[in-house]
């Protein structure tokens, strides 16, 4: 009786978690596939499903240059974060889960620093020493502020993954033959791939909807990112089927990121709660 | 015999305190070596000097007639299995026992076959496709030991390697370990708090405490000759009776005193040595397999006693009794077939030749014997 009542109680929050999260989906899709007697009805209620479903939204959008060109924008300062991000806090979270004594915690602190402002305090300071190094404007100097704002987290995630391995694995590698490098490469970084992954999808999702930074660092120029570009569009009043078209274009690689490595993740997830 | 390692007054601490001090022993080339001691006392940070895997705060470590001591892990040649097998999770059984010869860049096809050599040896051939999390503990310890033994090193270091197996495998595993030694004819120096092991398996055992040496010997002697009491009651599968005393002069001979007016017979050597602690506190040692347990018609033996049961528990093919004299208690190993049931009545003797004497302050064994 009482499981019963506890399956009951589960099952509802999994309802619920669904429903939160097809909702916006839903309405992002629809709108977006939507003709115009949809939205605009004169007065009647809006259709749940468009009464002539088209994809002229999309059609319209993939074939505008600027948008492709913003598309890929963004495509590459994900992916340059990602990275730069993984090459820089890989190797800092292993030195990091090395260090025994104090220095650790204030190295950790100094690096969350960034993150205890609130983006719109810290990216002034930070956009200002940007066009110092010429880095405003540029795919580079976004994807290295992304990476700033991403390390962080990434060390913190890698950190807790590091210090999880024995300390006799890696002395078992020196032990039988192999170099510092060797072990690193070969039987410690292996050791934390969920972990990566892990990062990898965070990094990829805040470089990718991160919008305070890259406005600022790019300006009034013509790069632009996603984020940026919709911002732009909203003060010209679009459409709202276009709006919503770019709404789903823009978290269409979110969605492909994750399911691609859904797998491996749901792998990692239940061989973790198995070792417990 | 040749020599194959030598630490020579090796020093390694933790905090200034903790570690290892002042270690110095010899190995010989195939040779059996155990370092004994309860935890903490610095054996795993001695095989770590060893392997190179800690530097050392001062003293030398020597392989193979060459000093060491500055010597990276990866040059050593000497293999070690961790306590807890440190296997590489994400790597199957058989990339686990080639890793070492990888990184020796051992040719592909003399991988296999030592892999698969070793492999049969250790009976895990069947196992070489698995991961390690698919492995039984003592599947796992095979795979550990066959990783360590398939580069042939110079010395193997073994750190508890039966401290996390069944009472029952352990034996059995004793007895392989020695085998499959008397095979590869390998250098080893094997860590084990278990002196059992210890005893059954070394040609010499080395005694730590506090991360010092307390004595070095061959298992016999250790047994027969133990340095001190740390020593005594440590080795010997059922601990030794201690029981102190004063060394007093009755009627012109030396006899040894306990409390409740238990006073006991030495002999002549004895008497010797113990006329220097005459009036004096000592304690006096005597295994519990050593005492002598008298048929109901037999005639004084001299020391002779009677006492009643206490307490029986079971060992295996023995029991041991805990009887009272005089209301002291005292341990007493007899047969499992015995015929002896709790709050009888039973007469033994505490024979002379079988005591052992100690020092009351230091603790020392009045008769070592360097
Ligand atoms: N890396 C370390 N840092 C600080 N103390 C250590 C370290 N390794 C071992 N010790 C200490 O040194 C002593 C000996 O340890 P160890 O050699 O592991 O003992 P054993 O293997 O005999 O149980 C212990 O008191 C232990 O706490
Ligand atoms: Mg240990």
């Amino acid at each position: 009786m009482r499981l019963k009542i506890k399956n009951l109680i589960i099952n509802f929050g999994l309802l619920l978690i669904i429903i939160e999260t097809l909702t916006p989906i839903y309405f992002m899709i629809k709108y977006s596939i939507s003709d115009r007697d949809s939205i605009i009805t004169g007065g009647d209620v809006i259709p749940l499903w468009p009464y002539h479903p088209t994809f002229m939204v999309y059609k319209y959008l993939l074939s505008s240059p600027k948008f492709i060109d913003v598309f890929l924008n963004s495509v590459k300062v994900a992916g340059f974060t990602l990275l730069f991000a993984l090459m820089l806090g890989v190797p800092m979270a292993y030195g990091l889960s090395k260090i025994k004594s104090v220095y650790r915690d204030f190295l950790l602190v100094f690096l969350m620093s960034i993150r205890v402002f609130p983006d719109i305090v810290s990216v002034i300071p930070i956009t200002e020493f940007f066009i110092k190094l010429n880095l405003d404007n540029t795919i580079l100097g976004v994807s290295l502020a992304h990476t700033l704002l991403a390390l962080p987290y990434v060390i913190f995630i890698l950190l807790a993954d590091f210090e999880k391995v024995p300390p006799e694995i890696e002395l078992q590698a020196y032990n039988l033959g192999a170099s510092k490098t060797t072990t690193f490469l070969k039987i410690i970084m292996p050791m934390v791939i969920p972990s990566i992954i892990v990062s990898s999808i965070y990094i990829f999702i805040l470089s990718w909807d991160e919008f305070i930074f890259s406005y600022f660092i790019l300006g009034y120029g013509e790069i632009e990112t996603l984020p940026v570009y919709l911002n732009k569009m909203l003060s010209f009043q679009p459409p709202q089927n276009i709006l919503m078209g770019v709404a789903v274009l823009l978290s269409l690689p979110v969605f492909v990121f994750v399911l691609l490595i859904q797998k491996r993740l749901l792998i990692n997830i239940k061989e973790g709660a198995l070792k417990e | 015999m040749k020599e194959m390692l030598r630490l020579e007054h090796v020093y390694k601490t933790y905090n200034n305190t903790d570690g290892i001090k002042d270690i110095s022993f010899i190995v010989n080339k195939g040779e059996f070596v155990s370092l004994l001691g309860s935890s903490g006392c610095g054996k795993t940070t001695t095989l770590k000097v060893i392997a190179g895997l800690e530097k050392v705060n001062s003293g030398k470590v020597y392989i193979d007639g060459k000093d060491a001591t500055n010597f990276p892990p990866q040059k050593r040649d000497v293999t070690m299995v961790f306590q807890n097998y440190a296997l590489f999770p994400h790597f199957t059984v058989f990339d686990n026992i080639a890793f070492g010869l990888k990184m020796r860049k051992v040719n592909d096809y003399d991988i296999v076959k030592k892999v698969k050599n070793i492999a049969s040896i250790l009976e895990i051939s069947e196992y070489l496709d698995r991961k390690p999390s698919e492995l039984s503990g003592g599947q796992k310890q095979r795979v550990a030991l066959a990783r360590a033994l398939v580069v042939e090193p110079k010395i193997l270091l073994l750190d508890e390697p039966l401290s996390n197996i069944d009472a029952v495998l352990r034996r059995t595993m004793i007895l392989e370990l020695k085998s499959l030694h008397k095979k590869l004819n390998t250098t080893i120096v094997y860590v084990t708090h278990n002196q059992l092991e210890a005893i059954s398996m070394s040609d010499r055992i080395i005694i730590m405490k506090d991360g010092r040496i307390i004595q070095e010997d061959t298992p016999e002697k250790i047994f027969t000759n133990p340095k001190n009491r740390f020593v005594a009651s440590f080795i010997g599968e059922f601990k030794m009776n201690f029981i102190e005393g004063r060394i007093e002069e009755r009627v012109g001979d030396l006899k040894f005193v306990a409390y409740n007016d238990i006073v006991l017979n030495l002999t002549d050597y004895q008497k010797s040595k113990l006329w220097a602690f005459k009036d004096k506190f000592v304690i006096l040692g005597i295994r519990p397999s050593d005492i002598y347990i008298k048929h109901p018609r037999e005639g004084l033996l001299g020391n002779d006693f009677s006492g009643v049961v206490d307490i029986i528990e079971h060992f295996g093919i023995n029991k041991l009794l805990i009887v009272k004299i005089k209301g002291f208690p005292i341990t007493i190993l007899v047969p499992k077939d015995f015929n002896v049931s709790e709050n009888d009545t039973i007469s033994f003797s505490l024979l002379p030749e079988n005591f052992y004497f100690f020092d009351v302050e230091t603790g020392e064994n009045i008769f070592y014997e360097v």
